[in-house]
């Protein structure tokens, strides 16, 4: 269905969305694991949309969405984050990511996002 | 309640109709005036001639007069037969009947002469009310009509525009349709007048039946005013004025009403809401209205600078559309709508009020924002009317109405708040009771959050859920705070988007102070159980790391914490937490946090492991105890079924908490034993004790059911039933001569028997020797004093029998190692009653005796 780009440093986090969105029949096409290789990836490969965690090493996820905002201001970007991090949600909401998902999620949260994210054009 | 809000749709509709009607009746007289009313056979009269009766010289526009004598005025008008051109006594004319109009005389007396002969006189002289929205007909025969004829119209008015309409001479046809079109403008303004009256009593009755519940009543205080004043100013419109005031005095009453119904209309929608700046420029104009109300004491000053004045009701209107634009951007378009709609109708109206007269443009001017006045309440009171049922649902009214009623105290109420954050609408007045005060109009910051930092978040959270760029609502939602904490209350907050005129958010408060608490203790207790159950699973380490734990303690109470006991004690923290020992895991924790900062005393640092560790193994004792941790204590064997169903039970709790009591039984009863098995130790007693008297008795197995108790309750019972065993082998048993002389077996017979009778556990213990020599039992009674002769005689057998039971007896002379202790059958009876029990004795005489025991099956389990 859509090409998904996912952004978190743990790998096993990333594991467990990778069987969720192609559980959900979406395709990953590439897996990155702080905010600079994220917009680095993003125009490689041009997904559809973004998950995005918040707090990685390097360039966090703020910065991810800054940078793949700049270079395409229609990205959609769901930012992924746990519950500590509220605060930084709002601020990344700010940068220009439209969605969010808080860990742990359920299933059905995420694929909501998802439709809703996809059916914005 | 549900009712009731339905009513208030049906007064909105009702509403909507009766206004919708208004509109399409002047949309059709409109439609008929312009295409339909042909007066071409009218006689238009000229106006020129139009007299000062004092001062024939003076020019006559728009001036000011003095006295009595300069407020008359007449017009003199001269026409010829001619000008009838043959209608009279013609087809045209079905009647000899001819009628004079004159439309709008601006006078508050008029007095009309036709050839010196007086045809109609109305006002008074002394002139209080004014003629101007009054087109008035008046009817003669055409046989008056001579060859040369005056007309004279006299008027008295205050200051003289003369008539502002036509004077025209109609026959009957263009009379009927013109009469008709008046008498329906009349009706149309009467009506008007009803329905603002009608709002007013609405606004009241809500005001009166509400007071408590509005928590901004200023501004339905603001709506009453402005509706009032509305229906003073429409009087302005009627033929005759009704209010017995002098015209200057009337006026300066109508034009305020205008001013005070504008402006007050928009100070009650600003407070409705919450507008940050309530303010409006109909204030202003009010002001300086009502300065010229005070101080000008002439008509011509006073209209000149009302319908100057007059515009800046126009800009008010414009500032309340802005506002309610800002505040209410969906509710403002369908207010804009319908207010376009309004004053179109307004249009119609003004021109009906005006029937024959080609002045429309100017007097638009003055007469617009009176229109719009009227229009702008109407659509500000349906917007009122759109607020209270905005929000309102059913399910908001029931708790409160059970609530009220008594029939909960579950606590529970939503209410809903704008993109401003403030509550609007109906709302339960459970929330009122929650936060213990009026809510409607409180910002929900200040209803929830006392921290500072939290606030700004939960703002900015807010804010964000109502930014229409974010589509995906329920992700802010889950930034909210869950629950509130009021009052030593808990409240869970539910979270919702309400979709009307405007995006709104339900929040729904359910008082779960109650299931916080029981959550709390389930959470806390299936740790427990979830301990429980993993030093089940590995009982033989759980067993050995107590013991090393033990021995650890110690010795770190005589070493202190040196480096390698420090990290001795860390793995320790490790291993046993792993295990579930959590308070232990919490004490290390804590003791090492202390010894870095060095603040306790070590010996004190070792009390307070002990102190976790002890808390630790308590839960574990609290349901199975730690014998299942020694090892080798052979009884209390857990096989792995009874784990794996203990586990599953387990994760039931977490769908079926209320299977929680049953599954701390069945932790319990792990250590639960067959009751038969207890009785075991018996078994080689017997035949010890039977050597001992050089009795012969049969090995004997208990008998009976399978009974689970736990044993350390029977345990008691189990001890004292020696007495009875004892007593069957030294006084029952004979020894084997005896028995063989009574023609028994040489081996006597003891047998025990265990059954569940109801919730009862019956154990039957019966020898077949000598029986209970019951004249010896009284003997013996007698003798240790614990009967006198005299009552023992008024005792039946039974009675005598179960002497045995009494304290101090013994039947054996000779105090031996076996019997006689003083603690015999009486320490059975008792123990058996305080479990709430009973203990019975049969007997006969040389066949054997049989002590039957009832016991409560409760009083070895757990309660």
């Amino acid at each position: 269905m859509a090409r998904v780009l996912i952004v978190d440093d743990a790998a096993y986090f990333r594991m467990k969305l990778r069987q969720m969105l192609e559980s959900f029949g979406h395709e990953v096409v590439g897996e990155a694991t702080d905010g600079r290789k994220a917009v680095a990836m993003y125009s490689q490969v041009q997904p559809d949309f973004v998950t995005m965690d918040i707090s990685m090493p390097e360039a966090n996820g703020i910065e991810g969405v800054k940078g793949i905002i700049e270079k395409d201001p229609n990205a959609k970007i769901i930012m992924v984050s746990a519950m500590g991090q509220k605060n930084h949600v709002l601020d990344a909401m700010k940068s220009g990511a439209k969605h969010f998902v808080l860990k742990p999620f359920q299933k059905e949260v995420l694929n909501k996002v998802i439709s809703q994210v996809l059916s914005e054009k | 309640m549900g009712g009731c809000m339905k009513n208030r749709r049906k007064v909105l509709g009702v509403f909507i109709v009766i206004i919708l009607l208004i509109f399409s009746y002047g949309m059709i007289y409109g439609y008929l005036y312009a295409h339909r009313v042909n007066i071409s056979d009218g006689i238009n009269l000229p106006k020129e001639a139009f007299v000062d009766m004092a001062f024939p010289q003076y020019d006559i526009n728009n001036r000011a007069l003095k006295s009595l004598e300069e407020k008359n005025r007449y017009y003199d008008i001269e026409f010829t037969r001619d000008k009838f051109e043959g209608q009279l006594s013609s087809h045209v004319n079905d009647k000899p009947d001819w009628y004079l109009m004159i439309e709008k005389p601006d006078a508050q007396f008029m007095e009309v002469k036709l050839n010196g002969q007086l045809l109609a006189t109305y006002g008074e002289e002394t002139g209080r009310a004014n003629l101007w929205n009054g087109t008035f007909f008046i009817r003669f025969n055409e046989e008056m009509i001579q060859e040369n004829n005056q007309l004279i119209l006299t008027l008295k008015s205050d200051y003289m525009a003369g008539v502002a309409g036509q004077i025209m001479v109609l026959p009957y046809k263009d009379y009927r349709i013109l009469e008709m079109i008046n008498e329906f403008t009349q009706s149309l303004i009467g009506s008007s007048i009803v329905i603002a009256i009608f709002a007013g009593v609405i606004l009241l009755m809500m005001i009166i039946a509400w007071k408590d519940q509005l928590y901004y009543i200023q501004a339905y205080v603001f709506f009453l005013v402005s509706i009032l004043a509305l229906s003073i100013s429409l009087l302005d419109f009627l033929e005759i004025s009704y209010l017995p005031i002098p015209y200057l005095h009337f006026k300066k009453l109508i034009i305020t009403s205008y001013h005070v119904a504008i402006s007050f209309a928009g100070l009650g929608i600003a407070y409705l809401l919450n507008a940050k700046y309530k303010w409006n420029i109909g204030i202003v104009g009010l002001v300086i209205i009502l300065s010229q109300v005070l101080f000008t004491n002439d008509m011509i000053t006073f209209r000149e600078s009302y319908s100057k004045i007059n515009l800046l009701l126009i800009v008010a209107t414009v500032q309340l559309i802005i506002m309610l634009f800002y505040y209410r951007k969906r509710a403002s378009i369908g207010a804009s709508v319908l207010l376009i709609g309004f004053t179109l109708t307004g249009v119609t109206v003004a021109k009906l009020v005006l029937i024959t007269s080609a002045i429309i443009e100017s007097s638009m001017l003055v007469d617009l924002p009176i229109l719009i006045i009227i229009y702008v309440t109407i659509v500000l009171f349906l917007f009122y009317l759109e607020m209270i049922q905005i929000v309102a649902d059913y399910d908001v009214a029931v708790v409160d109405d059970r609530y009220d009623m008594g029939i909960t105290n579950h606590m529970q109420g939503s209410f809903s708040i704008d993109k401003n954050l403030y509550v609007v609408g109906a709302y339960a007045t459970a929330c009122d009771h929650i936060f213990n005060r009026h809510i409607v109009g409180a910002s929900v910051l200040d209803l929830f959050v006392e921290d500072n930092t939290e606030r700004a978040f939960i703002k900015e959270t807010l804010e964000m859920f109502f930014d229409p760029t974010y589509s995906f609502k329920e992700g802010f939602i889950a930034l909210l705070p869950e629950t509130l904490n009021r009052d030593e209350r808990v409240y869970q907050i539910n979270y919702s988007v309400v979709e009307r005129a405007e995006t709104l958010m339900r929040i729904t408060l359910s008082d779960v102070t109650r299931s916080v608490e029981l959550e709390k203790n389930l959470n806390d207790e299936r740790k427990v159980f979830e301990f429980i159950i993993n030093a089940l699973k590995s009982r033989n380490e759980v067993g050995y790391f107590i013991e090393r734990t033990r021995i650890f303690l110690k010795r770190l109470e005589a070493y202190g914490f040196t480096p390698y006991h420090q990290s001795e004690l860390h793995t320790l923290k490790g291993t046993l937490g792993q295990f579930g020992f959590f308070d232990f895991e919490q004490a290390v924790h804590q003791v090492e946090v202390s010894l870095i900062d060095e603040s306790s005393t070590p010996s004190r640092l070792v009390q307070e492991l002990n102190d976790g560790f002890e808390a630790s193994l308590n839960q574990l004792t609290a349901y199975v105890g730690l014998d299942f941790f020694d090892e080798g204590y052979g009884q209390l064997n857990v096989s792995k079924e009874e784990i794996n169903k203990l586990e599953v039970a387990y994760q039931r709790l977490f769908t079926h908490p209320e299977e929680r009591n049953a599954f701390k039984q069945q932790l319990r009863e792990l250590k639960y034993v067959d009751f038969k098995e207890m009785f075991k130790r018996y078994h080689d007693y017997i035949i010890r004790m039977g050597h001992d008297t050089e009795k012969n008795i049969l090995p004997f197995e208990t008998t009976g059911e399978d009974i689970k108790v736990n044993p350390e309750k029977a345990e008691n019972l189990l001890r004292v039933l020696v007495a009875i065993f004892r007593n069957a082998v030294v006084h029952g048993i004979e020894i084997p001569e005896e028995r063989m002389d009574a023609g028994k077996d040489s081996f006597g017979t003891i047998s025990c028997h265990i059954e569940k009778l109801g919730e009862a556990v019956i154990i039957e213990i019966t020898d077949d020797g000598c029986g209970v020599d019951i004249d010896f039992v009284t003997g013996k009674a007698v003798q240790y004093g614990i009967i006198s002769t005299e009552t023992l005689k008024e005792m039946s057998p039974v009675e005598q029998l179960n002497l045995i039971f009494e304290s101090g007896m013994s039947q054996l002379e000779d105090i031996d190692i076996l019997a006689g202790r003083g603690i015999g059958l009486y320490s059975v009876k008792e123990l058996a009653e305080s479990l709430g029990g009973s203990i019975a004795v049969k007997t006969e005489i040389g066949m054997g005796t049989t002590f039957e025991l009832n016991i409560p099956l409760i009083s070895l389990r757990d309660l």
